[in-house]
């Protein structure tokens, strides 16, 4: 099987997913040489390898390659899927006694994922068909519950690498979006097919045409328009009528005018038998009304339930402890003072006291907070918190939306319900717009009313019909939705049009620091003197040294050794010792060496030279912790070790768009880092140790001043970023985030941040030229029409060319850089 | 040209009928999801072929 995979160093990287295998994976195997990066991927190569499944890998061929990615193997049991009240909430019962579920799956990134996906029915003759969305990431499988359980479907997807989720469809979203492409579809049947026999009118217009013919024309015209006015053009009604009951001239009032008006008098000039009808026209604009609309309804991503914020945030289950009988329960049925155990890297489900263990856990998705906290006997701990070091017993206090969790997201759901609407451009302008039509309508009637009622009503119905405002209802969305989709291509993804035109208004930018200025993550900065001045041999013993310890330190100094050291050799080490908290020593070959703190250098007795001590009062400034390596009584390097200002920060933060905003940051962090962090950057307002609710209070105080956008990574952002009138969620943070911000990029890379606010303005600009455009086509076209010079022809080809000026030019506008 | 009083009403029932078509093509999910079709076209039968030739050749 190995040959049919595309590996370059076989014995280098993993079998299954093509990352490279942890060096001391290749060490520590005995027998033969690793083939895999992890056990996930070890078990998936198994599974698939058993049930003759091992095409994956030629399906995968360099598919995989860009984003290796290592199965996502949880081992998980999902026992609690198996509860009648969860199986009632989230199966679907079909004929013949199956039932179908969708889940949504972590880890699904290619084409042969979609393959592996859809090949369960071989791995389990109780799944009877599996169908992958790749652009949801989700899967519904329809399955037979007397031969296979919920729970067994979802350790089978979990141990081929996808994680499994409950999911909802959102069944509104998807009707909506069927209902418009119906729509669209009558409406373009209709607009072709009168147009065709329009073109015959047309010819007429010319050549004379017998009354007959023309009035068959004409009704037949008259029966293919009925669909599009009755059934396609009906939401347009309707948000006309919404519009004025709120006593506001939305755009569609216009357009609801301009197409009934025109639709009624072509028919009563059908029955009249009179010459000029519109039929084709009206057609052609809800056609492309239409069209509009659905660009706007594509580009908008799907709001997001925040309701649904909770279970993705906390896990489902919990392990229940009851007298050394350990289970795994669904979280909803578990009751206070209920005993759960949590175990190392997993997230607390519940709030409570631990009653057993000691631990340290990481509170940063509460409070921001980015150094570990201590936890022993007796301290509280809270529902999504990260367990980092041992097992804990925990006795239950809170569940669900009772934890401090659950209240934090109740902020964000009130948050988001208040968020103002923004008027629309176009419906600021469709006001005058209607006032001004109808003015000039009634004024083209009585101007043209001596020279005979017919003349004076087929004037005006050219005015109404020429001035209906399709390139204006087209000019807004067509643009904001072309922005939208070249800004995806960069990796902003913005949720609303309304968000863009938000972004330009904004008078006052916060960030939070750990993730969105920061890199959000202990790595080491800068080293005193290079690495590569020290002898290998050297920073091998460091390596060893560093390689079993369980710390974001040693992590981070393993990754910068992996730069440096490419071969791999064992060193004995004699008496090693580790102070926890200080440092690590060890001998090898009689000579000493130790990692650590200041403090534990000091201790033992070894001082630091001229230039090193200036290192670390420099790198003590830049908020990063020093970290030491010596060998006997010479420190051979200084390490400088911290949460590094993202590149290029400066520079953007100085760029244009900022110029003439109040800058500022929020951050849960110390508040020493903040300041540092703050001045370094030139930023003037920062506020540091704040719990979610704080930042909520600072950005609702800014907000008299004028719009406030938020930039914001973790779940401690959240409130923050649903009560800002624009929310910005960055990357490499909790996914939680995504779903509230208004805006988020996919990218941490700060020049995104710029991007965005400039290309909001030139996407504003864009649309504010095309209304222009299409106001200067309606000025043209109306005095036409009240002039007498326009009839049906020179309508049909007017109204078109008008939206297709518009269309052209939001697509070729340079809204967002791609 | 007569004609046209009968062949008017049938090109549009005609039409009607491919509209019908796009009314059941839509009802039926097939503008749902345009993503994953375009990639479950290209590995729909292939690998499981070449999977039988691999054991024929062992």
């Amino acid at each position: 099987m190995a040959e049919a995979i595309k590996v370059t160093h076989t014995d280098r990287y993993c079998l299954h997913c093509n990352l490279p295998i942890p060096t001391g994976l290749l060490e520590n195997s005995d027998k033969e040489p690793a083939k895999f990066c992890c056990k996930g991927c070890e078990s998936v190569y198994q599974i698939l390898n058993d049930s003759g499944l091992e095409a994956f890998y030629k399906v995968k061929g360099d598919a995989f390659d860009d984003k290796p990615q290592a199965a996502l193997v949880t081992g998980a049991r999902y026992e609690y899927f198996d509860d009648p009240k969860f199986i009632s909430s989230n199966v679907t019962p079909q004929p013949q006694g199956l039932c179908s579920v969708q889940f949504l799956l972590d880890g699904v990134h290619c084409s042969a994922c979609v393959w592996l996906l859809e090949k369960l029915p071989i791995l389990n003759q109780g799944i009877l068909n599996s169908q992958v969305q790749f652009s949801k990431s989700s899967i519904e499988i329809l399955y037979d519950p007397l031969k296979i359980s919920l729970s067994k479907i979802a350790q089978l997807i979990d141990s081929l690498g996808y994680r499994p989720r409950i999911y909802r469809l959102d069944i509104n979203q998807d009707s909506y979006s069927k209902s418009l492409l119906l729509r669209i579809g009558v409406a373009g049947f209709c607009a072709g097919n009168t147009m065709l026999l329009a073109v015959s009118l047309y010819q007429g217009l010319f050549t004379g045409i017998e009354e007959r013919y023309r009035l068959l024309l004409h009704i037949v015209s008259l029966v293919l328009t009925l669909p599009a006015i009755f059934y396609s053009a009906a939401p347009f009604y309707q948000s006309a009528i919404a519009g004025l009951k709120l006593k506001m001239l939305h755009i569609d009032l216009p357009i609801s005018l301009g197409i009934s008006i025109g639709f009624l008098a072509s028919a009563y000039n059908t029955f009249v038998g009179a010459e000029h009808v519109y039929f084709d026209s009206v057609c052609m604009l809800i056609f492309l009304l239409l069209i509009g609309r659905w660009f706007q309804h594509k580009g908008v991503k799907q709001a997001a339930d925040s309701a649904k914020l909770l279970p993705s945030l906390l896990p489902h289950s919990a392990i229940k402890v009851n007298n050394d009988i350990r289970e795994e329960v669904y979280i909803e049925s578990l009751q206070e003072t209920d005993l759960i155990e949590v175990g190392p890297n997993q997230v607390m489900p519940v709030d409570g006291t631990v009653t057993n263990g000691d631990s340290q856990i990481d509170l940063s998705i509460l409070s921001g907070e980015s150094k570990a906290q201590p936890v022993e006997v007796g301290s509280k701990v809270f529902a999504g918190s990260l367990n980092l070091g041992s097992k804990l017993q925990v006795q239950v206090e809170r569940v669900g939306a009772k934890t401090r969790m659950g209240s934090i997201l109740e902020l964000v759901d009130k948050a988001t319900n208040q968020k103002s609407q923004l008027m629309q451009l176009t419906d600021r302008i469709s006001g005058y717009f209607v006032f001004f039509v109808i003015t000039f309508a009634l004024f083209t009637f009585g101007f043209w009313y001596q020279a005979g009622f017919e003349v004076a009503f087929n004037h005006t119905l050219a005015f109404l019909v020429i001035t209906c405002p399709c390139a204006l209802g087209l000019a807004a969305p067509v643009t904001l939705s072309v922005a939208i989709s070249k800004a995806a291509k960069l990796g902003i993804f913005i949720r609303s049009a309304e968000a863009l035109e938000h972004l330009t208004k904004v008078v006052t930018v916060y960030f939070d620091k750990t993730g969105t200025l920061t890199k959000g993550l202990t790595a080491v900065v800068e080293t005193y003197p290079q690495l590569n001045s020290i002898s290998v041999e050297d920073l091998q013993l460091l390596k060893q040294l560093e390689q079993n310890r369980e710390h974001p330190i040693a992590y981070a100094l393993l990754n910068k050794l992996s730069e440096v050291i490419s071969s791999e050799r064992a060193l004995d080490l004699d008496s090693i010792k580790e102070l926890a908290g200080r440092g690590i020593s060890a001998y090898h070959k009689g000579d000493r060496f130790l990692v650590g703190s200041y403090q534990f250098l000091k201790d033992n007795g070894i001082k630091l030279n001229e230039p090193q001590s200036s290192f670390v009062k420099q790198s003590l400034q830049n908020c990063c912790s020093p970290v030491f390596f010596a060998k006997q009584d010479q420190v051979l390097t200084v390490f400088a070790v911290g949460d590094a200002l993202k590149e290029g920060l400066q520079q953007v933060l100085s760029s244009a768009c900022f110029k003439q905003k109040v800058l500022g940051v929020l951050s849960g962090d110390n508040k020493e880092i903040v300041r540092k962090i703050s001045s370094q950057l030139g930023l003037e307002k920062y506020h540091a140790e704040l719990t979610p609710e704080d930042k909520v209070r600072f950005i609702e105080q800014a907000k008299s001043d004028g719009a406030v956008a938020f930039f914001g990574d973790g779940v401690n952002d959240v409130a923050a970023l649903a009560a800002a009138d624009i929310g910005i969620g960055v990357s490499g943070g909790a996914e939680a985030s995504l779903k509230v911000a208004d805006i988020y990029l996919a990218d941490p890379d700060p020049k995104l941040f710029s991007e965005l606010f400039e290309g909001a303005g030139r996407t504003l600009r864009t649309v504010q030229r095309n209304l222009y455009f299409s106001l200067i086509y309606n000025l043209i076209g109306g005095s036409l029409a009240i002039a007498g010079y326009i009839n049906p022809l020179a309508a049909a080809i007017i109204m078109p060319l008008s939206s297709l000026t518009v269309v052209l030019s939001s697509t070729m506008s340079h809204t967002f850089k791609k | 040209m007569d004609i046209i009083f009968v062949l008017l009403p049938i090109s549009v029932f005609i039409a009607v009928c491919a509209v019908i078509a796009y009314v059941w093509s839509v009802r039926s999910g097939q503008y749902s999801d345009l993503d994953t079709p375009s990639i479950r076209m290209l590995h729909d039968d292939e690998p499981l072929d070449l999977k039988h030739d691999q054991k024929t050749q062992e």
